[in-house]
């Protein structure tokens, strides 16, 4: 039986928190599963942290704010601290469907796959709408990293996703702290990692916003680029 | 080169030196990083005092007026100095976001073991 454990970074999500974490509760009880999770709770502004003390919830409070991929570190380090087989990136503001983890744990439980990103874009009839600026944005970073990877990734910046122990480790030891998606996903493919998609349920953001803002969209699809090719030159980021 | 600005390139150096020497003095820079602005100061005095070598060395590189080239000389000196600072800073960075995930970590596992008792 594999230890699965559902990494939640948090920032600001008073609003969702507790139903994110009571979904995981439920869904364990209807399906006999057993999901450990942690939310990293990354010094929000709100009452998020109070929450989780007050649920007692477990949880991981940041003594400052270290942005989502210092938080996300934060939790593969619980991960291989605490013995787990597989992490999942699990959004607290209930975007990704909590009924989509079996299928990303899968390949990893069937040791078919070392890091399994679950896609809105597989199937065309997939419930996920986004803007017309961000499907663009999307596509050339796909085909950016197709081209320097040799790999189609659909959904480059899809944060739901699962990796087994030897990444965990990896991770744990080092995460970039910017654009960690596009970023991890170009290092594991140039490593020869076994890098699998499965399509999955996401929701519209129930509350909370992205956290790519639209003054900075140019900026972001400027920085991205170019981390990734340092990537690609370094082998590391 | 005219007299008072090499006047005002010796002053301008020796000054710097000694606000260096003071920070260093009070512990607020470590002798390690004083090196660097101490070499950068001890360019721009020997500048202010052999402008003939610097004139000659600066025609060689086609600057036609000395303080152009003593200009441009501090210009890229800052530069490099700004990108040594910006590699310092990253690692610093790096380091702090180790060390505050560390203690969130520590956190609970203080925290857990307080309620278990």
């Amino acid at each position: 039986m594999s230890k699965v454990l559902l990494i939640i970074p948090a920032y600001d999500e008073e609003a969702s928190i507790l139903r994110t974490c009571q979904s995981i509760v439920d869904y364990n009880d209807q399906h006999h599963t057993d999901y450990d999770f942690i939310v990293i709770n990354d010094s929000s502004n709100d009452s998020t942290g109070r929450i989780l003390d007050e649920k007692k919830l477990p949880h991981i409070d940041h003594i400052y704010n270290l942005g989502i991929g210092g938080a996300l570190q934060t939790g593969y380090k619980y991960a291989r601290d605490y013995d787990y087989d597989i992490a999942v990136q699990f959004d607290g503001d209930g975007q990704h469907d909590i009924n989509s983890i079996s299928d990303l744990i899968k390949p990893i439980k069937a040791k078919e796959a070392d890091l399994v990103i679950g896609s809105r874009f597989i199937t065309k009839n997939g419930r996920f709408r986004s803007t017309f600026a961000r499907r663009i944005g999307i596509k050339l970073i796909s085909n950016y990293m197709k081209l320097l990877t040799g790999r189609r990734i659909t959904d480059t910046t899809s944060g739901f996703r699962a990796c087994n122990r030897g990444l965990i480790n990896e991770f744990a030891h080092n995460y970039p702290s910017e654009y960690p998606e596009p970023v991890t996903t170009t290092f594991c493919l140039l490593r020869k990692d076994r890098v699998m998609e499965v399509q999955v349920g996401m929701n519209a953001r129930t509350a909370g916003s992205s956290s790519i803002h639209t003054w900075k969209k140019a900026y972001y699809m400027v920085n991205v680029l170019m981390t990734l090719l340092v990537v690609k030159i370094r082998g590391r980021y | 080169m005219s007299l008072p600005l090499m006047l005002v390139l010796v002053f301008f150096s020796i000054a710097l030196i000694a606000i260096v020497s003071i920070l260093v003095v009070r512990g607020k820079i470590p002798v390690k990083y004083s090196l660097l602005w101490y070499v950068f100061a001890i360019i721009v005095l020997l500048t202010g005092l052999f402008p003939n070598f610097f004139g000659v060395l600066g025609r060689f590189v086609g600057f036609n007026i000395l303080s152009d080239f003593i200009i441009a000389l501090i210009l890229v000196i800052l530069i490099f100095l700004n990108i040594a600072l910006t590699v310092m800073i990253a690692s610093q960075r790096r380091r702090i976001n180790i060390v505050s995930q560390e203690v969130a970590l520590l956190k609970k596992e203080v925290k857990d073991a307080k309620t278990k008792e």
